[in-house]
């Protein structure tokens, strides 16, 4: 039984870590593909886009052959009322009805002018029944509409949204008539999803819609870069579990060891072959396999498709033959070696030498590989002699090869000083001697060790989420900016200030989703910059709170070389020095400008750019300034005045804190699901430990009877017990300790193999609480074995003997 | 006075769905300073019989008092503390621990009894004829040397009865005549209780009273003339 769920759990945690890829970019597709139901690609506006109407009828001249339906869309955010509410803002969706239809893939029929269609959650959220009526403001006046049909949320038109004929629509707010071919969103549906890339392509080049953005609903780029900075994460602490697992297999070997060893000492003696015997060792992990392996991949399938739900998915997640069959491989190379290997040693050894207690065996060699791998570590600590993710993945080797030795080397130490001390105590004869050489002992140690690592270390990276996204978040004092701004901002900013009262305001200059290019040779390596900001240098702490190396500050504030500052990660992925050239493409007016690298920033959001672009005299005279930077007081009616206001300029205003906001909800569920993955791996590892205390068991229960027989109280012997647990359980904290002091800062770097970077930053106090915490789980577990022994009944285990 | 007296005890085993009744209505007192050997054939049930009478297992059935008292009436705290100073225990499988040496099985021993003066140690390992192997391990002297040591172990807290299961199982007969040597002088110098499981008829010589099993029934209770 010990053997078997070991076996399945391993074959488990084999496929989460080698399929954790596998499963967030199909997590990550659905997430972002499910609410658009059949829909592939959406064409609209951005802040780039000189015109927010686009019309359809080039799309359905050219391109029809492509699609199955093009659904042209008008919406927008709007003031709604309703009874006695003076209002509140819903997304308004409007269309022609067949247009709703294709986009939530129901039948709806008529919808009349002057009616409307609910959402579900609207009509819970504000009361509203069919036939209600509902206040649309349109251009400044209301115009209110019956509510048609209450539809359940489904695809995009869920939440609080409202949907109206945009015929109507449109002439109310432009006084055209017949507008039905304009909208501001087209929903494409089409034939063969693969060619998205290609009819983005021919869009991009289509006068008629150049000036809009393409894109696919899921877009295979995007879902591979989440994907890839998702499982950055996890590289660290995905290697050591499965190191961990390697170690949990190692020791549960010897408890099938010990019976076949006799097995075949008793056959060998009698002159029977050893083939024999092996066939029947393999024939048991066979058919311990057959039913362990499938188990762990259903276990697996499980916990993924668990975690897709959370985040709401209802489509299947699919392990992936590839990752099934590594796994399986890896399991059978480990488990097959591991059969063979130690049956040579057996066949070597006389038959009588096998029927012995072989429990014990003193453990030679610790000193060596203890001292050469502190050298190795010291030594690769002070050369730093390979590029950063080698140096972190020596570093963290050699690291835990010595914490590992030195759990074992303390152990005998502790061990050999106990039972040398004069005045003699049971746990300093007993429990030192098996701390010493008990090789079940001895492995129970390393379980409990790795599985403290590995429970740690789940819990640092999972609270390294949600405390970085919440930095990020902080980082951004400003609220709000409104960007594309054509005239004077500064006229803007006056305006703003008349009517509304606001803390601070700055004109500057945002460009958004820009193309660098790092590279510092021939090969371009282009990447997109969220935000690229320039604004005066002295005035940055009024909306953004970050830290920059020194320096930088001042070289932002030069008026002749541009300078740029991006994060440190950039700078660590890209080799970066201060000094390098980055081009970036600021539009069509400066398609070409390079600017010289003035430091980092020390954030782990690597989508945010500083420039000098605001400050230098050459473009002095160009108006470049596009952006007002605002931060509320606290003035509940800025943002709606606003957008209310610039809207129709076509001005764009961004929340920052609602595109945090938006970002967060995106991060806990990716850290809901994290946190999943986390504790299969952490229950796993308490399963584990579990059943290595049954090894444990089995291993001690003979002496332990011994004690009972001998007239050790059940107190006594809960104290015998007591110290025994405790003692492995310090030592064992003791050394993951030191080894998550290890690990842990190299966690960041060891991204960068994954071209990922994030600071995760150390301390002792909370690396020392985790290791408590994951200590404490570790007595929790080992409780289960106190239990056995004290219910041990001595005469069974005498008789045996 | 009376060590152990039971009344129409018996013992069962579940094995199974079937309930097997391995000791019937045994009717037994046992007296300071007797030596009692138990013989009967293979699975007549001495064993039994003698963990019973020694408390490490409870009788299904009957009354059974160990030092006067009732056995129902000793807690799980109150026989280990028996085990720990009135009565001593040696198998036939020595039941050492391996990874101890010859004096560190002692000293456990010693230290589970909470006793003050480790010289006892000392004197014991004299006793028999141990001294000069006491640094070894068990797996490094003979089975006759560990049952001594097994013997020397269980008198470390001065027992005053010793119950031993065919301790020269395992020996030959020069090895099996030491041992029974070993418990005589422990019952003639000494005074000890002894009560003793064996195959071998030829052992009574040593004992002051015979109990003969068959089937888990006394066949024959008599006492024998030293
Ligand atoms: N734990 C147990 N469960 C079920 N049956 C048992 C158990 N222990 C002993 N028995 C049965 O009780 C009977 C007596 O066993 P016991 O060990 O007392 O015999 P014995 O007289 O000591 O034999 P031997 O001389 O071979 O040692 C046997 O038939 C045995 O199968
Ligand atoms: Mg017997």
């Amino acid at each position: 039984m010990v053997v078997f769920l070991t076996l399945t759990l391993s074959m488990t945690l084999t496929i989460l870590i080698l399929g954790m890829n596998n499963g967030f970019s199909q997590i990550f597709y659905h997430q972002l593909q499910d609410p658009y139901l059949n829909v592939d690609m959406t064409l609209t506006y951005d802040s780039n886009s000189e015109s927010r109407i686009l019309n359809k009828r080039g799309l359905t001249e050219r391109y029809s052959a492509y699609y199955r339906f093009a659904a042209c869309f008008f919406n927008y955010y709007s003031l709604i009322g309703s009874g006695d509410d003076p209002g509140y803002y819903a997304q308004v969706f409007s269309g022609a009805v067949i247009d709703l239809e294709n986009l939530i893939d129901t039948d709806l029929g008529v919808l009349n002018d002057g009616e409307m269609f609910v959402t579900r959650s609207m009509a819970d959220k504000h009361g509203l029944s069919e036939n209600d009526t509902v206040r649309l403001y349109v251009s400044g006046s209301e115009v209110p509409y019956r509510i048609k049909a209450i539809l359940p949320d489904r695809g995009l038109f869920a939440g609080e949204a409202v949907f109206v004929n945009k015929v109507e629509l449109l002439q109310r707010l432009f006084s055209l008539s017949g507008l039905s071919n304009l909208g501001n969103i087209v929903y494409i549906d089409l034939i063969d999803p693969a060619q998205a890339d290609t009819v983005s392509g021919l869009l991009s080049e289509d006068p008629d819609y150049s000036g809009f953005v393409a894109a696919p609903t899921a877009d295979p780029l995007v879902i591979k870069m989440i994907t890839k900075n998702t499982s950055a994460l996890f590289i660290g602490v995905g290697g050591i579990t499965l190191i961990a697992v390697l170690v949990v297999l190692n020791s549960v070997f010897p408890l099938l060891f010990q019976d076949f060893r006799q097995q075949i000492g008793i056959i060998k003696t009698l002159g029977g072959d050893h083939r024999f015997s092996l066939s029947i060792w393999l024939t048991q992990f066979l058919l311990m396999s057959m039913g362990a392996v499938p188990l762990g991949i259903y276990l697996a399938w499980a916990v993924f498709n668990q975690g897709a739900a959370i985040l709401g998915i209802q489509s299947v997640i699919r392990l992936g033959g590839a990752v099934v069959l590594v796994s399986l491989a890896a399991y059978l190379l480990f488990v097959g070696g591991e059969v063979l290997i130690r049956f040579r040693r057996l066949i070597r050894q006389s038959g009588v030498a096998l029927t012995y207690d072989h429990r014990h065996e003193w453990v030679r060699g610790g000193f060596i590989v203890l001292g050469v791998s502190g050298i190795l570590f010291v030594v690769q600590k002070l050369t730093e002699a390979f590029s950063e993710p080698v140096n972190a993945l020596l570093s963290m080797i050699f690291g835990i090869v010595f914490c590992f030795t030195l759990c074992d080397f303390l152990a005998s130490m502790i061990g050999a000083g106990l039972s040398r001390k004069k005045q003699k105590s049971l746990f300093g004869l007993f429990g030192a001697q098996n701390l010493r050489s008990n090789k079940i002992v001895r492995s129970s140690l390393r379980v409990a060790m790795i599985s403290i690592v590995v429970i740690a270390l789940n819990l640092t990276v999972r609270s390294f989420i949600e405390a970085d996204s919440m930095t990020l978040k902080n980082n951004v004092l400003a609220d709000y900016f409104l960007t594309n701004i054509v005239d004077d901002p500064v006229a803007v900013q006056t305006q703003i200030s008349a009517e509304y009262d606001v803390e601070a305001m700055q004109d500057a200059i945002i460009y958004r989703y820009i193309s660098m290019d790092l590279s510092q040779d021939e090969t371009p390596r282009r990447r997109r910059a969220v935000f690229f900001i320039s604004l005066p240098p002295e005035n940055m702490d009024a909306f953004f709170d970050y830290e920059f190396d020194s320096g930088v500050l001042e070289k932002l504030a030069d008026t002749q070389t541009p300078y740029i500052t991006v994060s440190e990660g950039v700078g660590k992925i890209y080799g970066l020095k201060v000094g390098d050239e980055v081009v970036v493409e600021l539009g069509r007016d400066n398609p070409q400008m390079t600017f010289i690298i003035a430091g980092f920033i020390h954030t782990n959001y690597h989508g945010i750019v500083f420039s000098n672009l605001y400050r230098l005299e050459a473009f002095a005279n160009a108006g470049m300034a596009n952006t007002v930077i605002i931060k509320n007081g606290d003035d509940e009616t800025l943002k709606p005045g606003l957008m209310a206001k610039y809207n129709a300029r076509l001005y764009y205003l961004v929340d920052f804190q609602e595109l945090f906001a938006e970002g967060m909800d995106e991060i806990f569920l990716v850290m809901d699901f994290m946190s999943l993955l986390a504790y299969s791996i952490v229950i796993g590892f308490v399963i584990v430990i579990i059943n290595n205390s049954l090894l444990l068991f089995y291993s001690l229960k003979n002496d332990y009877a011994k004690l009972k027989i001998l007239g050790l109280s059940p107190t006594g012997l809960a104290g015998q017990l007591g110290r025994e647990v405790l003692s492995i359980t310090i030592i064992a904290a003791f050394c993951s300790f030191l080894a998550l002091c290890v690990l842990i800062p190299h966690l960041g770097p060891l991204m960068l193999f994954a071209t990922f970077y994030k600071t995760i930053p150390w301390d002792a106090l909370s690396t020392g609480w985790r290791t408590l915490a994951a200590a404490g789980v570790l007595i929790f577990s080992y409780a289960f074995y106190l239990h056995r022994v004290l219910r041990l009944d001595p005469i069974t285990e005498i008789k045996t003997y | 006075m009376d060590l152990i007296e039971c009344k129409k005890m018996n013992k069962n085993y579940q094995n199974g769905k079937i309930e097997a009744q391995i000791l019937k209505e045994i009717d037994l007192t046992i007296h300071t300073s007797e030596f009692v050997g138990i013989t009967g054939p293979s699975g007549s049930g001495k064993t039994t019989l003698l963990y019973v009478l020694s408390g490490l297992e409870k009788p299904s059935g009957g009354t059974l008092s160990l030092f006067g008292k009732p056995i129902g009436d000793y807690s799980e705290t109150d026989l280990s503390e028996l085990r720990k100073r009135r009565i001593g225990f040696v198998f036939q499988f020595y039941n050492l621990v391996p990874n101890l040496t010859v004096r560190e099985n002692m000293m456990l021993a010693w230290i589970i009894g909470k006793n003050q003066d480790e010289t006892i140690i000392d004197e014991l390992l004299q006793l028999v004829g141990m001294k000069e192997f006491q640094n070894h391990y068990p797996n490094q002297i003979s089975g006759g040397m560990q049952q001594r040591i097994a013997v020397a172990r269980s008198l470390i807290n001065d027992p005053e009865i010793l119950f031993a299961d065919e301790p020269t199982g395992n020996l030959d007969t020069k090895n099996g005549k030491d041992i029974m040597e070993l418990l005589r002088k422990l019952h003639r110098e000494n005074g000890k209780t002894i009560v003793l499981v064996t195959h071998s008829d030829d052992y009574l010589q040593y004992c002051s009273r015979n109990i003969k099993l068959v089937d888990g029934m006394i066949v024959k209770d008599e006492i024998l003339s030293l």
